[in-house]
């Protein structure tokens, strides 16, 4: 467990430095002043919330709670929006947008859907509101994270996007060691993801249909 | 004279080009002596056998829409009744439109296994790299591996139809749209100066309404029409305070476009895509400039002194709209345009090549069990295996139809008589 949290902790630091290394936009107190007052605000919010959804599925049966908790993951994963994760700016819109959630809204939804699933498993509060709030942080916020980076770290030329994800994965293979068949399909999957399929795409290139035409639709250029 | 049946998802009471396509062709068919019939799925509480001026009979068959009016493709469910409907009308060809029909699509399958003639139409352009695109591009090619002839309604459809569903293009054939000009004629007299009616594309109409109105202090904007991009053009008008330049009329029955067009003196389409485009067709039949995206089959409709055409960005829209402004037109030249758009684009022209059409596909030769299978397997890959166990199934559930329901027992209906008033319009006796 500590060796998880340790590697946590340095994905993190990796997403923390990335996003300082812009220019600020800012002034810095005003920044340190707001990130504080949204910290506090999300905290309070989430430390009320959890004492009710501790107890919101606590009568479910627990073999119903994991099924449906590993559905909801499986569709966050499914549903996720990948094209903004990897920097990808929706085009479409010339002028202003409504605020949408980045990282697909169904996939944020699932994945919050789990979370309030396994909270009814833990009895302890504040495991509970530590538990929510490390959900909002990887699900809410990372997707941001994630596209803020690989438009200033693109991971062809960076090596903190690649840092990240390996982090993750080590945090993920030190809590699961125990089942070994568990952590190899899951370093499996991993390397087949982030290593075999890209190069698979690569390689499918060149059969596919590019018939570019007066038949296609049009792209709008945004106004700056 | 061959006997027509007309197969379509997208039929009235749905309102669209497909469904006036359909329907203007029909009556035109019908008055060169023709035997129309048009087959679609109910709406609503129309089911059974309609009547429509000409007389046109309409079978509304009781088949589920899916989604969006299109039928739930079942394959096989809906031969028994399209049989039925085939042999008591003593049909020579089927006539499927639109590719996103399923009923199109399984009629002209039904009309291979039947050895019946069969014509497609296809009304709209699509890409190669989207899934959907691939998926609908896969089927199309499946469906048409055994139609006779195909008619795109402009050559960049031509072009497309041919590279979507790999035809060979000695079959396919291009006849453009229409319009009614008795119902889109120009009325000078209802116009202010310069007001412009728009029709889509409403991401670049949002950037061009505000940079016209800060150049042109005279320009006004007509917007018909209703959709979910209305809102961004409301907010544009309150952000930029333009209420008293920009007019919205919502949602505009067509019985009234012609109304709303002659109150305008220049038309801007700001379309993404379009195959043909029948809006600025009638707009121009009004008399009105045409300012539009030079996208899809758009160049192709209208000449040069009847249109400009920009590329899809707002900077070159606006100085199209500018330089249209700036362009003299006298209230002639509207009953010029009229005229001659009068004299080139009418459906007796599109009638009159669709025979043409007829008549070849009449004289080729029916496509055995054999044959057909031959056409489904040179679609190769797994696609092709696939297809032709499908097209097995096919044969076997036909022989199965024709055991259950015998020919013999199937009535033939006797065509009614009609009289021909002074006006052109058949009536029944």
């Amino acid at each position: 467990m500590e060796a998880s949290n340790l590697f946590l902790i340095a994905a993190l630091l990796v997403a923390v430095a990335c996003g300082n290394s812009q220019p600020p936009t800012q002034d810095r107190s005003t920044k340190v002043r707001q990130r504080i007052a949204d910290s506090f605000l999300l905290s309070f919010a989430l430390r009320f919330a959890s004492s009710f959804l501790q107890s919101l599925t606590a009568s479910y049966s627990s073999d119903t709670v994991h099924r449906l908790a590993i559905l909801g993951m499986l569709w966050h994963v499914l549903t996720c929006d990948y094209s903004y994760a990897n920097g990808c700016v929706k085009t479409g819109l010339i002028n202003g947008s409504r605020p949408i959630f980045g990282g697909g809204t169904f996939s944020l939804n699932a994945a919050l859907f789990s979370t309030t699933l396994l909270v009814s498993r833990i009895y302890d509060n504040q495991t509970v509101f530590l538990f929510i709030s490390l959900s909002v942080v990887v699900f809410a916020f990372y997707s941001t994270t994630r596209h803020e980076m690989a438009k200033t770290h693109p991971a062809h030329s960076s090596v903190a996007p690649w840092l990240i994800t390996v982090f993750i994965i080590m945090a993920t293979l030190c809590l699961i060691l125990d089942d070994l068949s568990l952590a190899t399909t899951f370093l499996l999957c991993s390397l087949i993801l982030g290593g075999v399929c890209p190069f698979w795409k690569h390689s499918l290139q060149h059969f596919q249909v590019l018939i570019k035409g007066p038949w296609d639709v049009a792209q709008i250029v945004p106004l700056v | 004279m061959p006997r027509i049946a007309m197969v379509c998802d997208f039929f009235y009471p749905r309102i669209g080009g497909v469904e006036n396509h359909i329907y203007s062709l029909s009556l035109n068919l019908i008055r060169l002596g023709h035997k129309v019939i048009i087959i679609t799925h109910a709406y609503g509480n129309r089911k059974g056998v309609r009547y429509l001026p000409g007389p046109l009979k309409v079978y509304y068959c009781p088949i589920l829409p899916m989604t969006d009016q299109d039928a739930m493709p079942t394959f096989i469910a809906t031969f028994p009744l399209l049989r039925h409907i085939f042999i008591r009308e003593r049909i020579d060809i089927v006539h499927a439109h639109q590719a996103t029909s399923t009923m199109a699509n399984e009629s002209i399958v039904y009309a291979a296994a039947l050895r019946i003639a069969s014509v497609y139409t296809d009304h709209s352009l699509f890409g190669f790299d989207d899934l959907a695109s691939t998926i609908l591009n896969r089927v199309l090619q499946t469906t048409l591996s055994t139609v006779d002839a195909a008619i795109g309604v402009s050559h960049v459809c031509h072009d497309n139809l041919i590279l979507r569903a790999r035809l060979d293009p000695n079959r396919v054939f291009v006849i453009p749209n229409a319009v009614d000009p008795s119902k889109f004629s120009p009325d000078p007299s209802q116009r202010r100066r310069d007001r412009l009616v728009y029709r889509k594309g409403i991401d670049l109409l949002v950037g061009i309404i505000p940079k016209v109105c800060s150049e042109l202090k005279h320009v006004h904007f007509l917007v018909g029409g209703d959709g979910p991009k209305l809102l961004d053009l409301q907010e544009m008008v309150e952000r930029d305070r333009l209420q008293d330049r920009v007019e919205f009329l919502g949602s505009v029955p067509h019985a009234n476009v012609r109304n709303v067009l002659v109150r305008g003196d220049i038309f801007l389409n700001c379309s993404l895509t379009e195959s043909f485009c029948i809006a600025i067709l009638e707009a121009a039949c009004c008399g009105l400039l045409v300012v539009s995206t030079n996208v899809g089959g758009v160049p192709e409709v209208l000449p040069d002194d009847m249109i400009m055409l920009s590329d899809p960005t707002v900077e070159s829209m606006v100085t199209c709209v500018r330089e249209a402004v700036q362009a003299d037109r006298t209230d002639a030249v509207a009953h010029i345009q009229h005229q001659r758009i009068r004299d080139v684009y009418t459906w007796e022209r599109v009638a009159e090549e669709t025979i043409l059409v007829y008549k070849k596909v009449l004289c080729q030769h029916r496509r055995g069990f054999l044959e057909r299978m031959s056409c489904y397997q040179s679609l190769n890959g797994i696609t092709g295996f696939v297809v032709c166990c499908l097209a097995l199934i096919v044969e076997i559930w036909v022989r199965i139809v024709e055991w259950w329901q015998p020919i013999h027992q199937i009535d033939r209906v006797p065509d009614l008589s009609t009289r021909v008033q002074s006006n052109g319009v058949q009536h029944l006796n």
